[in-house]
């Protein structure tokens, strides 16, 4: 009896002591969490939201909304659709908002901003006709305008994913209908697959040149590996821009790599390659700022491999090639796997690099985003850009989880 | 003692503003960079700042897109933000500049004329006309120094000129220049843009592809109006589009080898407009009405040869050649005025640029995705 | 093959460094442009000077950065070290629940590419009207910053033997006197080392800022941009060669703090 009630006081104790511990150690994380939630995590659903969000034009063609409902998409609707349209425009301009509803559909159809800032100069003596609108602008008898006002008109739209996928709504009048953009207008699919590209390439040269460093730290002592280590990691602590200002000046036609070549004999001097300013040197700068990453995970599995293994196996007669591919790689994997995917998560997401020195043919789907947001002001699109770069990103980091080493527990 | 002299060499300034009708202003004002920016400062922003007021002077490189941003999302940080005419109507007409009297903030000149005293005809009622300059190309004359180039089309002509082109990273002037080159008389070609829509601009980015799909060609692009120059100087590029002060300044300050070619240039209107809730409205109106007084804007033109607006400052300019930071170069035969830099030019389409420039980005950036 | 191998490796350390014994030298040019020119590789004298460190520091616009750059570094690091402490203490305890996702969210920042992150803050600190102000500028870097914090920091905590806060309740101590006389001093060199890391994230930090800092907000990086795209100058090269001076000063001064923790943590067993 007594037994169980000490039984009994202890597990209320411990129950209670562990909730107390659960509250400290929340309380403790709360702030910088709560800090991340509110300025990453929030902001970054609201680009989700921004992706497929179009209330606030919607809400502006309510009007036209109304006049397009039954709307058949076959041929510029009639004088009522331009009635509508003409009452929603001069809503719009008393509000102070019509300059909003042009920049949107601009994203819808080309030209369509500039339309309606040359039609709303006129919209005060405009008479709500088929032919006084076709007389501002011929564009106004043409379907595709209309095709984007119709799409518009919706309050959640899926249009900027087809965007980032060079596609486009073919008949917004159908549930569902997907078309090819025309060849002059395709740049994200190219984006998208020059993205993969690169970061698989960085992976590559990351690895190739990493492994062998990592090898070498792992059983280089004392000043050796002081000098190697501080090589690794110096790049790492020097300025970003420092260090993408200084492959500018190696790179460039008349820069440090060109003119050793020319002197060296190896390339004429009129016929300088083109090594800035183009896929090679993103490639080439990407893995530069990304190879101690290649480096410092390989390193750490290194350390804890027995060396003990791969004496055995060359001593019981393996070629020390076959020793490396059946013994030491396998150990290794782990480090070079995890390092692999940190660098290919990463490189996804490169923007400065590839801006200063890419050139166009070395431009990435970040600088698409950073363009859509910041110069086109094209948040939707951008938004929708984000979410699906996150989306892989999200999928290597599982990936990632799965295969990186565990960390030594502390006996 | 020190702190006497301090207090009332402050107090000497602060009546030397008031004296002036100057209030001690602040004002954030954004301009181009590079030595267009450096004409501005020593111009006038000195000045301006001696006189008791503060300018804390921007970088960026053009476009709208961060002025709608401040605009739209209630964050206005900028005041006064320097563009050309294209883009002061676009956002003129979107509501996103304050409305400016013009008479309010001119300066009248010395013969008293107030804005009478602008040749050129103002775009919007928003924007304060400043300088004209032009959209050249210029060239290495160490690569070239037997024939060199002369006309438009030489740019595209990697036969006879073989080498690397810088272009600026946004279609402006490459789709005009591409369509002279191409055989589009210069006086037709926003008429014909206009005509042709979508095939105009492609007939343009193709002849720009070739150019640099070209064995002896390629294109490199810039986004500062300080690189055109830089590049020609290292020798990345043999020729390249640009700003004509910056080629100037390049020449005569440093003494680069660079030549311009005025043939098929573009000549573009700079002015200043006042972002929408700008945090210093009244600063940035005292601010425009100093900076575009003759005096002042004309004391620019030491600085990087653009035209001011100004008949007045114009005379003034003509009237004391040499009118250069160097004492000694005359700056009349650099502006885009120039007769002798007229004979093939064409007057930047700022209504063209105004009504396509939302299509003709997109096409742009796709056509340079895929290059 | 083992001398293809050292070779092999002397390349990628060599790849590594390049960038560094470039800008070095040229940021003591003479010349007026980013290249070596004939003079300089002749090592004639005339053809390197210190004008552009000169220039540097006397430069109003510079001078204004390296005061930003400090002021917003240093009160970022103080923010991200006061919050990344308390996270990693939090992360570190046997009893907190969830703690994987409570990691992995705080981690996140290092993870998302830095333009979704700009984008993102610049939209908050729209609807807040913050753009352009220090407080966007430095809850931003705090945002960035703090994970670092927390990596050096749980680091320390992971070798920490627990049974002295154990010991110090078995004596009576409340858990404030515990943290203040027994976990802090042992953990305080890194804490210190996640401050002096977290102050360097915020240094290097160009693309956030680019998106939500106003002309006041000017830093060094920020600075440093506009003269790579607008006034090519070498000034740049030389406020690069002070930079990776005062990094490789961080990085000794980091790492020394680091081994100082480590060395703790194992006295402490």
């Amino acid at each position: 009896m007594v037994s169980t009630t000490n039984a009994l006081t202890y597990l209320k104790t411990s129950s209670w002591r562990m909730r107390r511990t659960s509250v400290v150690g929340f309380m403790l994380m709360a702030p910088l969490a709560l800090l991340i939630v509110l300025f990453l995590i929030v902001p970054l659903v609201r680009f989700v939201v921004l992706s497929v969000d179009n209330r606030e034009i919607a809400q502006a063609l309510s009007q036209t909304a109304a006049a397009l409902e039954t709307w058949q998409g076959a041929d510029v609707p009639g004088d009522a659709a331009f009635a509508a349209f003409n009452r929603d425009l001069v809503r719009e301009t008393e509000k102070g908002s019509i300059a909003k509803l042009g920049a949107r559909l601009n994203f819808f159809q080309g030209g369509m901003n500039s339309l309606i800032r040359k039609t709303i100069t006129r919209s005060s003596d405009l008479e709500p006709t088929r032919t006084a609108f076709e007389a501002v602008d011929k564009r106004w008898g043409d379907l595709k305008t209309w095709r984007a006002i119709k799409l518009a008109t919706n309050p959640a739209i899926p249009e900027y994913y087809f965007n980032a996928l060079d596609l486009r709504t073919a008949d917004p009048t159908a549930m569902v209908s997907v078309e090819v953009k025309p060849e002059a207008q395709r740049v994200y699919m190219r984006l998208w697959l020059r993205t993969i590209l690169v970061a698989l390439l960085v992976v590559f040269v990351c690895t190739a040149i990493g492994y062998p460093i990592a090898y070498y730290l792992s059983n280089a002592r004392g000043l050796a590996f002081a000098v190697a280590m501080g090589m690794v990691l110096l790049p790492f602590w020097t300025p970003l821009l420092a260090r993408i200002a200084s492959w500018v000046i190696l790179l460039e036609n008349g820069g440090v790599i060109n003119s050793v070549l020319v002197a060296l004999g190896l390339v004429d001097d009129a016929n300088r390659p083109q090594i800035l300013h183009n896929l090679f040197a993103t490639v080439v700068v990407m893995s530069y700022v990304l190879l101690p990453y290649a480096v410092l995970p390989t390193y750490a599995v290194m350390k804890r491999v027995q060396p003990s293994l791969f004496k055995a196996a060359l001593t019981l007669g393996a070629t020390p090639l076959r020793a490396f591919l059946t013994v030491y790689l396998p150990q290794t994997l782990p480090g070079v796997l995890a390092g692999g995917i940190l660098i290919f998560v990463l490189s996804f997401g490169f923007y400065l690099t590839p801006e200063l020195v890419g050139g166009p043919s070395g431009s990435l789907i970040g600088n698409l985003i950073a363009y859509n947001f910041s110069k086109s002001l094209n948040w939707g699109l951008a938004g929708a850009l984000a979410t699906m770069l996150l989306l892989v990103i999200a999928a290597a980091a599982l990936v990632l989880r799965a295969v990186s080493p565990q960390p030594e527990q502390e006996s | 003692m020190t702190r006497n002299f301090l207090l009332s060499s402050a107090s000497a300034a602060l009546l030397a503003a008031s004296a002036g009708g100057a209030v001690a202003a602040e004002v954030n004002v954004t301009s181009l960079g590079g030595a267009y920016q450096r004409s501005q400062e020593l111009g006038y922003g000195q000045a301006y700042e001696k006189a008791g007021n503060k300018i804390n002077w921007n970088v960026y490189s053009g476009g709208l897109g961060e002025v709608r941003s401040q605009v739209e999302s209630g964050n206005v940080i900028w005041d006064v933000v320097d563009m050309n005419n294209a883009d002061s109507n676009i956002g003129c007409a979107e509501g996103i500049f304050e409305k400016i009297d013009l008479a309010e903030v001119t300066e009248p000149a010395p013969d008293g004329a107030g804005v009478d005293d602008y040749l050129i005809k103002r775009p919007n009622d928003c924007a304060i006309g400043t300088v004209i300059y032009s959209w050249t190309y210029a060239y290495n004359k160490q690569v070239f120094p037997a024939e060199k180039p002369t006309v438009v089309a030489d740019y595209f002509d990697t036969a006879k000129f073989p080498g690397k082109r810088g272009i600026w990273s946004s279609p402006t002037q490459a789709i005009e220049m591409a369509l002279m080159a191409d055989g589009v008389p210069t006086k037709d070609i926003y008429d014909y843009l206009e005509e042709n829509g979508e095939e105009a601009v492609d007939r343009a980015l193709a002849k720009l592809k070739a150019l640099h799909e070209d064995r002896n060609g390629g294109l490199v692009f810039w986004n500062g109006g300080a690189e055109p120059p830089e590049l020609l100087a290292k020798g990345e590029v043999v020729m390249s589009t640009g700003w004509s002060g910056r080629f100037y300044d390049a020449v005569v300050k440093e003494g680069a080898p660079i030549e311009q070619v005025w043939d098929g240039q573009i000549m573009d209107f700079q002015n200043f407009v006042v972002l929408k809730g700008a945090p210093h409205l009244d600063s940035a109106k005292d601010f425009l009405r100093f900076a575009t007084a003759t005096d002042n804007i004309a004391e620019t033109v030491r600085y990087i040869p653009y035209a001011p607006w100004r008949k007045s400052a114009g005379d003034k300019i003509m009237a004391n050649e040499p009118w250069s930071e160097d004492g000694k170069t005359m700056v009349g035969p650099y502006l885009s005025t120039a007769p002798a830099n007229m004979t093939n030019y064409l007057e930047m389409g700022s209504d063209y640029w105004q009504n396509h420039q939302d299509e003709i980005n997109e096409r742009w950036i796709a056509w340079k995705s895929g290059l | 093959m083992k001398l293809a191998i050292r070779i092999w490796v002397l390349l990628g350390l060599v790849f590594l460094a390049l960038p560094l014994f470039v800008i070095i030298p040229l940021s003591f040019t003479a010349g007026q442009y980013l290249f070596y020119t004939p003079e300089m590789l002749a090592l004639d004298p005339n053809a390197y000077s210190t004008r552009w460190y000169a220039a540097v520091l006397g430069d109003r616009e510079w001078m204004l950065a390296l005061k930003n750059s400090v002021f917003i570094g240093l009160s970022a690091a103080a923010l991200s070290t006061v919050l990344g402490t308390l996270a990693a203490l939090g992360l570190s305890r046997s009893g907190t629940p969830l703690k994987s996702f409570w990691a992995a969210l705080i981690l996140l920042p290092q993870i998302v590419p830095i333009v979704i992150i700009a984008g993102g803050l610049y939209s908050a600190f729209s609807d807040l009207k913050l753009i352009g102000t220090y407080t966007a500028v430095i809850i931003a870097h705090t945002v960035l910053a703090a994970p670092v914090a927390v990596i050096t920091i749980r680091a320390s905590l992971q070798r920490f033997d627990w049974r002295l806060v154990s010991a110090s309740a078995t004596l009576g101590a409340g858990p404030f006197y515990t943290f203040w006389n027994v976990t802090l001093p042992l953990i305080r060199p890194a804490i210190l080392a996640g401050a002096i890391f977290a102050f360097a994230t915020s240094l290097d930090e160009v693309v956030v800022i680019q998106f939500i800092g106003g002309y006041d907000q000017k830093t060094i990086p920020r600075e440093m941009l506009i003269g790579l795209r607008e006034h090519l100058s070498p000034a740049i090269l030389a406020v690069a060669t002070m930079l990776v001076g005062f990094a490789v000063l961080i990085l000794i001064l980091g790492e020394f703090l680091r081994r100082r923790a480590e060395s703790y943590a194992r006295k402490s067993t």
